[in-house]
C-alpha cells in the first residue's frame, strides 16, 4: 500500500529528530561558549573571563577619572572560615592597575577547597571591571588551620559609563564539595535559642510602628 | 448582589490596608497600586452589571424569547476587534504608567560614595553589614513572652538606617534562598547564595520610626519566624549610633581579654549562646551528640565507638566503661581549645579565651551535669599559655 | 485513514462487554478509561482537600497549635502537587477521554492502548506521591519536602529522600500527561468524522488540542529542571550551585517555563466546557467561535513567553523585567475576549438556571476577578509588594478555583446524565453551588487584604495583626471543604439511580453526543455519523 512509504518515511524523519536532539545535548557546551563569546555576555560568576578584551591590562589607558572601590567577603554556611578583605575602600583611577588583599582563614580541623565567586555592584558595572590575576579563578584549597592571603589585580575599564562613580567588589566563598559542606552546615536557629544580649543604648526600639 | 456589594467594600478597605509608605519609591508603588485596582473595580462593576442585567432580563422564566441573529448585527461581527481593541487601551494605560514608576524603582542610584548595607539571609535569621562604617549586626526573632504583640514582627537588633540618606542594598544569602520585604520602604528583593542583588531606598527626612517587614521566600522550618525591623533615625542619631556600636565592640573585646572574674550564671548565659551556636551542630542542644560520630556531653551517657574517637577519650579522662565521665578540668579546656587530632572535634583556639571559659563552664553544668565547675578567662589564658610553650619547644 | 479501519474484526476480540477487573486494569475503552480518571481524581480532590483543610485550622488562630512547621511546610507543598496534578489534569483527562470521541463521531482515541497506559501511569505517580510523603515517618528517612510546590534549590537539595521520590512522581506524571496529549492530538487531527472540519468541531476539542500542544512543550524542561535537581542532589552536579559556577536563578527559570503554562493548561479544558454549558442554557449558539478558537489559541502561545513574571523580584535587569510585564498584561486581550463571547453567549438568550449554568455564571463572575487581580500582579511596582504575599494566593485560588475547578464540577453536572443514564438531584446540586460560592469567598477574598496588610505566604504563623482576617477565611474553607461531603453524596446518588434524562437531556443541548443514549453503549459511532 502507499502508506508504508510514507510511513518508513516519517519513521525515518522522527527517528532522524532524536539523534539531531542528542547532538544538539552535546553541542550545546561549545555553542554557549560561542554564543557568550560573541555577544560578549558574562555570567556573573564568570571567574576567568576579563572583562571587555579590549582594555588592555599595563595601566597605558589611564584616564583622569577616579572612582571609588569598595571590597566585601561573604562566606556561606558549610564553609568554616573566616575571609575579610584587608583593604575596605580605594579610590582608583580607571585603566589603572590596582591590587586588593583579601585574607581567609580555615577554622576546621581538616583541609578544605572553596571557591570564590565574584559580584559587582552595580551590576552594569560587570562588564568594565577587568580582573587580570584573581584568586577566584581557581578552587583554593586551605589545610587545617592555614591562614593565606589572596590577591586581586584588576583595572576599571575607561569606557566606565559616567553615571557611576562607585563600585562595590563582593566575593562570596563556598565550600566546593558537598559532603563537606553538610557537615558544616550550622543550626543556627531553635526555639529555645536566646539572642545575643542588646546593650543600653541611646536609640530605644519603639513598641509601635 | 452581594458581590456587588463586595466590590465596594474592596475600594474602601484596600487603601486602608497597604502600611503608609515612608520612601519616595513607595509613594510611587501606592499609587500605581490605587491605579490598577480602580481600574481593577471599574472594570469588575461593569461585568457584574451587565452580567446581572442579563441574568436578570434574558431568562426563560420571563419569557425572553432567544436573539438566535445576534451575530449578525454590526456589534455582532465586529466585537472582536472592539473588545480586543479596548482591552488593549486599559493594557497600555496601565503599563504606560507602571514603566514609568519602574525605571525609578530599578535603577539604583549611582551617587560617589552612596552608604551602602550588605543584608544576608541565614536560616532563620538576618545579617546587617554596614559596609563603609564596618559596622556587623546580626538580627533575630524575639521569642512570644518577650515580644507580646509584636511576637513575629520583632527583633532583638534591628536595622538602624538614617533618614534622608540614599542607600545601596546588597542582599545576598549564605544558604538557601530568602527575601528581604519591608512593605512601608516600598521594596523586596530575593537573597541568593552566590550572588548579589541590589536595591536601594531613601527614607523620608520626616519619617523616622520603626518600619516592619518578614522574609518573603520560602526557606525551610522558620521561614515564618524571620522578622525584620527597620530603625529610621535621624543622620545625626545615626553617626552616634554608628559610633556607639564601635564602642560597644571595642568594649566587649577588651572584657573578653580583661582579667574580671565572672559569675556562674553570666557565664552559664554566654555560654549557653556560644554553645548553641557552635557546638550544637554535633553536640545537639541537648547534649546528647549523635553516636557514634558524636558524643553526648551528658555525665554517665553510654557512648561506643571506633578506636581513633574512644582512645583520646579515655585517655583524657572523659571515658570509661564505655560511659561518658566528665574528666578534669584542664582536659576540658585541652579537648575545647586544641580539638582532637584524628577526629572531626576541632580546634576552637579563634574563640576569644572569655568565650571558651563560658563554653566549658556552660557544658561542665547543663544537661543535669550540674558539677559546679566555673572556669575562668585566666585558665584558659594559662592553657594558651602551656600551648605556646610546648609549640616553642 | 479512514475511521471505518478501526473497527472492523475489535468485536472478534471481545465477545461482548468485558467484564470484572480485567475490564479496568486492560481498558482500551475511552468511557471506561474516562471514568478511571475521574475516579482517582475525584479520590486525590478529597486527599488534597483534606490537606487544605489542616492548613486552615492550623492558620484559624496565630500560634502554633497542631503541625510541625515542616509538616506545615509539606502539607502546603502536597496539597498543591496534589490537586494540581492529581485532582484538576486527570479530572480534565477523564473528561477529555469521555467526551472528545463522542464529540467528534468517532469509535474511541487513536491510541487506545496507548491511553490505558497513560492512566496507570498516573497511578503509578500516584503511588509514587504517596512513598514521598510517607518516607519521613519511616526511620532513616530523611527530611520531609518543605519548599513549597515550586521545589526551588537551594533549599530542595538540603531536603532529604522524600525529595528523590518526588522528582520520580514528576517523570512519572510527565509521561503520563505527554502521551495522554499525543493521543488527544492524533485523536482531533485524524479521526474526526467526515465532514467535520476543524472550524466546525467543538470547543472542547479545541481546548483540549491546545492544551495537548502546551503539555508536550512544557513537560520536558520541567523534568529536565527536576533531573538537573536530582543530579545536584546526589551527582556532584552544580547546576543550581554557585560554588561550581551554576546559578538557583536556572531552576526557577526552568521551573516557571513549565509552571506559567502550567495554570493555562488547568485552566483552559474548564474553558472549554464552559463554551457547551452556556449555549446550551441560553438557547443560543456560542457568540463568536471563530474569535473564541483564535482566543484561546493565543492564549496558549503567549502563555508560553511570560513565565518570568513569576520571577520579578530575583533581581533581573530593567529591560527584562518590562518585557514580561507587557507580555503578560497583554494576555489580558484574548482571555477578556473570551470571556465577552460567553457573556455576549448569555446576552439575550432565554436563560435557565441548572447547576451546571449556576456554576458557568459563577465562574465567569469569580473568575473574571481572579484575572483583574491577575493584572494587577502583572505591573511590576505592584508586585513588588504583593509577590510571596498572601494577595498572590488569593489571586490564584480565585483563577484557579473559578477558572478550573469548579469548571470540572460545571462538567460534571452537565454530563453525569450522560454517562450514568440518570439525572443528579437537582435541589442538591443547588445547595452544593452555593454552599461552594459561599465557601470560596469567605475563604479567599479576605486573603487579599492579608497579602496588602503585609501578610507573607507559606508561614505556618503569623502576627496578630492578621488574626481576624484568617479566622474568616478559615471558617469559610471549612464550608468549602464541607460542601464536598455533599458533591461525593450527589454523585454516588446519581450513579445509583435516579430519574431518567429525556433523549436530548438538556433541552438546549446540541452536538453530536447528544445524539447519543444516555448512558451510551460500549462502543459508539463504530460507523461515522453523517455531519451537516
Amino acid at each position: 500500500m502507499g502508506n508504508e512509504k510514507k510511513n518508513r518515511r516519517t519513521a525515518l524523519l522522527f527517528g532522524g529528530v532524536v539523534v539531531a536532539m542528542f547532538g544538539f545535548g552535546f553541542a550545546i557546551a561549545p555553542l554557549y561558549s560561542l554564543y557568550c563569546k560573541l555577544t560578549g555576555v558574562q555570567s556573573v560568576s564568570n571567574t576567568s573571563s576579563t572583562g571587555e578584551s579590549s582594555v588592555k591590562a599595563d595601566g597605558a589607558g589611564a584616564v583622569n577619572r577616579l572612582v571609588t572601590v569598595k571590597f566585601d567577603a561573604n562566606v556561606t554556611n558549610g564553609l568554616p572560615w573566616e575571609f575579610k578583605p584587608l583593604v575596605r575602600k580605594l579610590v582608583v583611577r580607571l585603566g589603572e592597575d590596582v591590587e586588593a588583599k583579601f585574607t581567609a582563614h580555615n577554622l576546621a580541623h581538616e583541609t578544605i577547597v572553596g571557591q570564590a565567586i565574584p559580584n559587582v555592584v552595580p551590576w552594569q558595572a560587570t562588564q568594565y571591571f577587568n580582573k587580570t590575576e584573581c584568586f577566584c579563578f581557581r578552587e583554593q584549597a586551605l589545610q587545617a588551620g592555614e591562614s593565606r592571603e589572596m590577591t586581586v589585580r584588576f583595572l576599571v575599564s575607561p569606557n566606565l559609563p559616567e553615571g557611576i562613580n562607585s563600585l562595590t567588589l563582593s566575593y562570596t566563598f563556598m565550600n566546593r564539595d558537598v559532603q563537606s559542606a553538610k557537615k558544616f552546615e550550622q543550626i543556627s536557629a531553635h526555639p529555645e535559642k536566646k539572642q545575643t544580649v542588646q546593650p543600653e543604648s541611646a536609640i530605644t526600639t519603639g513598641q509601635s510602628s | 448582589m452581594m458581590l456587588l456589594g463586595l466590590a465596594g467594600f474592596t475600594q474602601a478597605e484596600y487603601g486602608i490596608n497597604f502600611p503608609e509608605p515612608v520612601t519616595p519609591s513607595a509613594r510611587d508603588i501606592y499609587h500605581i497600586h490605587m491605579l490598577t485596582m480602580t481600574i481593577a473595580a471599574v472594570l469588575l462593576v461593569i461585568v457584574f452589571g451587565i452580567v446581572s442585567y442579563s441574568l436578570y432580563t434574558h431568562r426563560k422564566s420571563r419569557g425572553y424569547v432567544p436573539d438566535q441573529n445576534m451575530h449578525k448585527g454590526w456589534f455582532g461581527r465586529w466585537s472582536w476587534v472592539v473588545i480586543p481593541v479596548l482591552v488593549l487601551g486599559v493594557d497600555m494605560t496601565i503599563a504606560g504608567s507602571a514603566e514609568k514608576v519602574l525605571e525609578r524603582l530599578w535603577l539604583v542610584p549611582k551617587d560617589k560614595d552612596m552608604m551602602e548595607v550588605k543584608v544576608t539571609g541565614h536560616q532563620w535569621w538576618w545579617e546587617y553589614e554596614y559596609l563603609d562604617q564596618e559596622v556587623k549586626v546580626e538580627s533575630r526573632f524575639v521569642p512570644q513572652e518577650k515580644a507580646g504583640d509584636l511576637y513575629l514582627l520583632e527583633v532583638d537588633n534591628p536595622l538602624v538606617l538614617p533618614t534622608n540618606t540614599k542607600i545601596r542594598f546588597l542582599h545576598t544569602s549564605a544558604d538557601v534562598n530568602h527575601s528581604f520585604w519591608v512593605p512601608q520602604l516600598g521594596f523586596k528583593k530575593d537573597a541568593i547564595a552566590g550572588y548579589i542583588t541590589e536595591t536601594w531606598a531613601v527614607i523620608d527626612k520626616d519619617k523616622e520610626g520603626v518600619y516592619r517587614g518578614q522574609c518573603a521566600e520560602l526557606c525551610g522550618t522558620w521561614h515564618a519566624r524571620m522578622p525584620i525591623v527597620v530603625q529610621a533615625v535621624s543622620p545625626e542619631k545615626f553617626t552616634a549610633w554608628v559610633a556607639e556600636q564601635k564602642t560597644r565592640i571595642a568594649a566587649a573585646a577588651a572584657e573578653a581579654s580583661s582579667g574580671k572574674v565572672w559569675s556562674k550564671d553570666d557565664l552559664m548565659e554566654k555560654g549557653r549562646n556560644l554553645y548553641n551556636k557552635n557546638c550544637a551542630a554535633c553536640h545537639q542542644l541537648d547534649g546528647k551528640g549523635l553516636p557514634p560520630a558524636f558524643p553526648p556531653l551528658v555525665a554517665g551517657a553510654a557512648f561506643s565507638a571506633a578506636e581513633n574517637m574512644s582512645k583520646p577519650l579515655e585517655e583524657r579522662g572523659f571515658l570509661k566503661d564505655g560511659k561518658i565521665v566528665l574528666g578534669p578540668v584542664p582536659k576540658h579546656v585541652d579537648i575545647v581549645l586544641n580539638g582532637i587530632p584524628g577526629t572531626t572535634m576541632q580546634a576552637w583556639k579563634q574563640l576569644d579565651n572569655l568565650e571558651i571559659a563560658a563554653i566549658v563552664t556552660y557544658e561542665r553544668n547543663a544537661f543535669n551535669n550540674n558539677t559546679g565547675d566555673v572556669v575562668q578567662f585566666a585558665d584558659i589564658e594559662k592553657a594558651r599559655g602551656a600551648n605556646a610553650a610546648a609549640a616553642a619547644r | 485513514m479512514s475511521i471505518a479501519t478501526i473497527a472492523p474484526g475489535h468485536e472478534s476480540e471481545h465477545r461482548g462487554t468485558p467484564q470484572g477487573w480485567r475490564r479496568w486494569l486492560f481498558s482500551t475503552n475511552h468511557k471506561d478509561i474516562g471514568t478511571l480518571y475521574l475516579v482517582v481524581s475525584l479520590i486525590m480532590l478529597f486527599l488534597g482537600g483534606a490537606m487544605s483543610m489542616l492548613i486552615r485550622a492550623e492558620l484559624f488562630m496565630p500560634g502554633i497549635q497542631l503541625l510541625e512547621p515542616d509538616f506545615f511546610n509539606n502539607l502546603v507543598t502536597n496539597h498543591a502537587l496534589i490537586l494540581v496534578f492529581g485532582a484538576v489534569m486527570p479530572a480534565a483527562a477523564g473528561m477529555g477521554n469521555w467526551m472528545i470521541p463522542m464529540m467528534i463521531g468517532a469509535p474511541d482515541m487513536a491510541l487506545p492502548r496507548m491511553n490505558n497506559m497513560s492512566f496507570w501511569f498516573l497511578v503509578a505517580a500516584a503511588v509514587m506521591l504517596v512513598v514521598s510523603m510517607t518516607v519521613p515517618f519511616l526511620p532513616g528517612g530523611g527530611t520531609m519536602v518543605n519548599t513549597g510546590w515550586t521545589l526551588y534549590p537551594p533549599l530542595s537539595v538540603q531536603v532529604g529522600m522524600s525529595m528523590d521520590f518526588l522528582i520520580f512522581t514528576v517523570h512519572l506524571l510527565g509521561i503520563s500527561s505527554i502521551l495522554a496529549s499525543i493521543n488527544i492530538i492524533v485523536t482531533i487531527l485524524n479521526c474526526r468524522a467526515p465532514g467535520m472540519t476543524l472550524m466546525k468541531m467543538p470547543i472542547f476539542c479545541w481546548s483540549w488540542l491546545i492544551t495537548a500542544f502546551l503539555l508536550i512543550l512544557i513537560m520536558p524542561p520541567f523534568a529536565g529542571g527536576v533531573t538537573m535537581l536530582l543530579f545536584d542532589r546526589h551527582f556532584g552536579t552544580s547546576f543550581f550551585n554557585a560554588a561550581g559556577g551554576g546559578d538557583p536563578v536556572l531552576f526557577q527559570h526552568l521551573f516557571w517555563f513549565f509552571g506559567h503554562p502550567e495554570v493555562y493548561v488547568l485552566l483552559l479544558p474548564s474553558m472549554g466546557i464552559l463554551a457547551h454549558i452556556i449555549p446550551t442554557f441560553s438557547r443560543k449558539p456560542l457568540f463568536g467561535y471563530h474569535s473564541t478558537v483564535g482566543a484561546m489559541v493565543a492564549v496558549g502561545a503567549m502563555g508560553m513567553l511570560v513565565w518570568a513574571h513569576h520571577q520579578y523580584t530575583i533581581g533581573m535587569s530593567l529591560a527584562a523585567v518590562t518585557y514580561f510585564m507587557i507580555a503578560t498584561i497583554l494576555i489580558s486581550i484574548p482571555v477578556g475576549l473570551m470571556v465577552f463571547n460567553y457573556i455576549a453567549t448569555m446576552w439575550r438568550g432565554a436563560m435557565t438556571f441548572e447547576t451546571p449554568m449556576l456554576f458557568a455564571v459563577g465562574i465567569i463572575l469569580m473568575f473574571s476577578f481572579g484575572g483583574l487581580t491577575g493584572v494587577m500582579l502583572a505591573t511590576v511596582p505592584g508586585d513588588i509588594q504583593y509577590h510571596d504575599s498572601y494577595f498572590v494566593v488569593a489571586h490564584f485560588h480565585y483563577a484557579l478555583i473559578a477558572g478550573a475547578l469548579l469548571g470540572l464540577y460545571a462538567g460534571t453536572f452537565f454530563w453525569l446524565p450522560k454517562w450514568t443514564g440518570h439525572m443528579y438531584d437537582e435541589k442538591l446540586g443547588k445547595i452544593f453551588f452555593w454552599m461552594v460560592i459561599i465557601g470560596h469567598n469567605l475563604t479567599f477574598f479576605p486573603q487579599h487584604f492579608l497579602g496588602l496588610a503585609g501578610m507573607p505566604r507559606r508561614v505556618v504563623d503569623y502576627n496578630v495583626m492578621f488574626t481576624e482576617f484568617n479566622m474568616i477565611s478559615s471558617i469559610g474553607a471549612f464550608i468549602f471543604g464541607a460542601s464536598h461531603l455533599l458533591f461525593l453524596y450527589i454523585i454516588v446518588k446519581t450513579v445509583r439511580g435516579g430519574a431518567k434524562p429525556s433523549e436530548k437531556v438538556w433541552e438546549g443541548a446540541s452536538g453530536l453526543e447528544w445524539t447519543l443514549p444516555s448512558p451510551p453503549p460500549f462502543h459508539t459511532f463504530t460507523t461515522p455519523p453523517a455531519i451537516k
